[in-house]
């Protein structure tokens, strides 16, 4: 079949279907933003993991009145202890360096600490097996000399945990949303079929193939489903300048949680397409079969 | 070129068969004229001839094809042997009398340049030349009956099915749809019309296969309509 004739069909299929295929478009839209914001939500927590945890170390913080002898004998047992695989002092001066340096996306927060002694000392203690925090920090939470026991991982639980949540609200509504644009699917093409009853009725007279007949429907879907997904992308685009460098400009700038990055959302948008085009050219396939029976 | 053998149709939610036990042997290049009262099973006879439907029992042979071991996947290249009217005409509105023939050759693969050549080929053979862009809407019955012969016809079949094409058509109109089939049957073409109009019949003097109840109850060379049994 020529181009040009596939390609008149399909447009006046469109023009005769246009409201259903906005429905499909918007439910694809809907489906595809949320999924796109989950799939973004993983990037931005595996980040978050990668920042925070690739050093793994629980921090032991030393009181202000720490002695002299408090802070070796404390050097000394964690050096002795078989769970402690690592141990590594970090002077006051030391700390105040760190923190300048892991935080230089937020000047605010280092001017809000005015020099290295507002910072505690600290051994850095590398555990051999990290799950055993738990016994580390009841032995050494209360060692003389010693403030308390951080575990950077604990800590951070709550925000991983919200991540999380995110991401599983935003997997179920991109759930829910994606079966309704199945099913708006299937009824748009059932109304193209519909619309398209006596054509399809003088193609199976003259004998012709079932790829003839089907190929304007899984057209018609590809191009929803392409408009949905980009659609998509828009809308996390948009999102993304909207809500979180304006909005939400501030928290991010804390640095605790990183932002999501344009890089990251135009590397979701292939995926989101790709599936938009895959999941409606499919649904249009398989209504379209019930048409093509002789 | 078609040839029933023993065959029987049994639709699923009746009882009585739509056909039954019809043996007939129709060759290349006849006229054959399939008359009966409604319900006498002819559109049936039509169908399995299309592969529309298959037989309970019996065999269907069209063109040396034994039609119920012809897979699916083959019925479209075997479709593309035979040309389809109907009482209704089944055009596309909104398409024009060249659209309509075109459409028909580009749904089975024909090249542009192909249906450049023969569109006003058909448009010619069958009396519409000059009327190639006028929407069936702005045509009279018969002149949209051409247009269905002429899609009909462009792919060249071996056989042409004709379901009552005069059904809706005033006599006049009738006998020059009648001449047109007539040409085409001429070019070797075989011919099968279901009708209900004696006095075509009657004049043509056509082999007429008559149906009863389902079953074959005349088959005669140079028939007339009212020949009673």
């Amino acid at each position: 079949m020529h181009p040009r004739f596939v390609l008149q069909e399909i447009l006046t299929g469109l023009r005769r279907n246009v409201t259903m295929t906005v429905a499909v478009v918007v439910t694809v839209m809907i489906s595809l933003t949320l999924l796109g914001a989950s799939m973004l939500t993983t990037r931005i927590a595996n980040r978050m993991h990668q920042k925070y945890f690739n050093q793994l170390e629980v921090a032991v913080y030393l009181r202000n009145d720490v002695t002299q002898a408090q802070r070796e004998t404390l050097n000394q047992q964690l050096s002795d202890d078989p769970r402690v695989e690592q141990v590594a002092y970090v002077s006051k001066e030391e700390a105040y360096e760190k923190f300048k340096e892991e935080f230089i996306d937020s000047p605010d927060l280092i001017q809000s600490i005015s020099g290295p002694n507002v910072l505690p000392e600290s051994f850095q203690v590398k555990l051999r097996d990290p799950k055993q925090y738990e016994d580390v920090a009841s032995k050494y939470g209360q060692a003389p000399g010693v403030d308390q026991v951080y575990d950077p991982q604990r800590a951070l639980q709550p925000l991983f945990d919200l991540l999380d949540g995110v991401k599983t609200v935003a997997r179920i509504v991109a759930l829910v949303a994606g079966a309704a644009a199945l099913l708006t699917t299937f009824n748009t093409i059932r109304l193209a079929a519909f619309s398209r009853r006596r054509e399809i009725g003088i193609m199976r007279l003259v004998g012709a193939g079932n790829f003839t007949i089907q190929l304007p429907f899984v057209l018609e879907g590809v191009i929803a489903g392409l408009l949905g997904a980009a659609s998509a992308v828009g809308l996390l685009a948009l999102f993304k300048s909207w809500i979180l460098d304006n909005t939400l400009k501030t928290f991010f700038n804390t640095g605790v949680v990183p932002n999501a990055q344009w890089s990251e959302v135009w590397s979701v948008a292939p995926w989101l397409a790709g599936l938009g085009i895959l999941v409606a050219a499919a649904a249009s396939y398989i209504t379209s079969l019930v048409y093509v029976r002789v | 070129m078609i040839k029933l053998d023993h065959v029987s149709k049994t639709y699923k939610s009746q009882a009585r068969p739509a056909l039954n036990d019809v043996s007939v042997n129709l060759e290349a290049g006849e006229f054959v004229f399939l008359i009966g009262s409604s319900g006498s099973g002819k559109s049936t006879f039509l169908r399995l001839l299309l592969r529309a439907e298959r037989p309970t029992t019996g065999t269907v042979h069209v063109a040396g094809k034994d039609l119920s071991r012809l897979p699916q996947w083959k019925v479209p290249a075997f479709r593309r042997q035979i040309g389809c009217v109907f009482q209704d005409f089944r055009l596309l509105a909104n398409k024009t009398v060249a659209e309509n023939i075109a459409f028909a050759l580009e749904v089975t693969g024909t090249s542009r340049h192909k249906i450049a050549a023969v569109v006003p080929e058909v448009c010619q053979l069958v009396g519409l030349k000059g009327k190639e862009n006028r929407l069936p809407d702005e045509l009279s019955g018969g002149e949209q009956q051409r247009v269905a012969i002429a899609r009909a016809f462009a792919n060249k079949p071996i056989l042409l099915i004709a379901d009552e094409p005069t059904g809706n058509l005033d006599p006049q109109t009738s006998i020059g749809i009648m001449k047109l089939l007539d040409r085409i049957n001429r070019t070797g073409t075989t011919v099968v019309m279901a009708t209900h109009d004696a006095a075509i019949v009657d004049t043509m003097r056509r082999r007429v296969v008559e149906l009863d109840r389902g079953r074959l109850v005349r088959d005669q060379a140079r028939g007339v309509y009212g020949y009673a049994n």
